[in-house]
């Protein structure tokens, strides 16, 4: 308990004083520059806040753009990859090659590489440098299901 | 508290709302502080760097450590003891030993003769005039009757410099209120 609250002539006097003084407080010309302070402060928050929005959309498109380019150009690097990589023999003919057909398609198969060396490629790594027992090769069927010519292949995913 | 500190959260990013609500909560213990310790001029300007002091600190700290009225105090209080020319932590030994002068018997007064205005106003003035370690503890826990443990933590001391003080400040305002000292005042004053 603090003295004032016994009933003394000064604690009863300071009672009073504390009750006259309650009503005293700043000129309102405080409460007026600070309240210019807190708007300065508004206004300092939203420019910041709109700084970072700015840059948060900049980060956004910067980074978003990369990934983009960079998957783009990517599937275009895998693409280019694969064509400049996949190297061929000429079509070499095979016994039906003299057999007339008007039309035929490719069929990639996987052959024994000893076929090379009927084709007189040896396997010493003409077509292929590694040591898969099976290479690729492009048989050209005629419509008679009979197989005209056959070329060997070197492809990227062969060799890595 | 926690809505105080909310407050001034939201003063800090420039809510005028959340400011009004906040300085009217504090502005006038905290006025009234000042105007005893260094008068009432000085105390216009306590209060606004008060308050811009604690608008400005977000880039230290977001939210003040304890209550917000004791974090204003604090402020305040360095702003008061700046103005008034003394250094922040007073060697407590030679506040006590300062006067000895006070130690009047209680019913020695004019009090109880004067209005209730005339006894405000003389003991205003006198507690004004007293020395700054007992002016302050009579303010803080008198006056503004803040518990003796959040005055202890303001004042940096222990709780019983606190009550010691007051003592000391009551036994001097007790001499100062004494009959023929006050009664020359209120001629001079007239």
């Amino acid at each position: 308990m603090n003295p004032i609250d016994d009933n003394s002539p000064l604690s009863r006097a300071l009672r009073a004083v504390r009750d006259e003084d309650a009503h005293m407080g700043a000129s309102p010309r405080i409460e007026t520059a600070l309240l210019a302070e807190v708007r300065s402060r508004a206004r300092v928050t939203r420019y910041t806040r709109l700084m970072t929005l700015a840059a948060a959309a900049c980060l956004t498109l910067v980074v978003g753009g990369s990934i983009w380019w960079l998957r783009f150009t990517n599937l275009d690097a895998q693409t280019t990859t694969f064509t400049m990589r996949e190297v061929t023999t000429d079509f070499l003919p095979l016994p039906y090659s003299g057999v007339p057909t008007s039309t035929g398609r490719i069929v990639r198969l996987e052959v024994p590489r000893r076929a090379l060396d009927s084709f007189g490629l040896g396997s010493a790594g003409i077509v292929d440098g590694r040591s898969s027992d099976v290479v690729l090769a492009d048989v050209l069927i005629g419509d008679d299901g009979l197989a005209r010519a056959v070329r060997f292949v070197r492809s990227t995913s062969h060799q890595e | 508290m926690v809505d105080d500190t909310r407050l001034l959260g939201r003063a800090r990013r420039g809510d005028q709302e959340a400011f009004s609500q906040l300085f009217a909560t504090y502005q006038r213990s905290l006025f009234r502080y000042a105007a005893y310790m260094c008068g009432q001029d000085a105390a216009d300007d306590v209060v606004q760097d008060t308050f811009l002091a604690i608008l400005r600190q977000s880039g230290r700290h977001d939210a003040p450590v304890g209550a917000i009225g004791a974090y204003l105090f604090g402020i305040a209080r360095h702003l008061v003891m700046k103005r008034i020319g003394v250094p922040h932590e007073q060697p407590v030994d030679d506040i006590e030993q300062a006067s000895d002068e006070g130690d009047a018997i209680e019913e020695a007064t004019v009090l109880d003769d004067l209005s209730r205005t005339e006894t405000v106003e003389i003991v205003r003035m006198a507690v004004r005039c007293l020395p700054e370690p007992y002016r302050e503890a009579i303010v803080l826990c008198e006056l503004q009757e803040m518990p003796y443990a959040e005055a202890a933590v303001l004042m940096e001391c222990p709780i019983g410099t606190v009550r010691s003080r007051l003592h000391r400040a009551r036994s001097l305002l007790l001499a100062k209120l004494a009959p023929s000292p006050i009664r020359r005042t209120l001629e001079v004053q007239r």
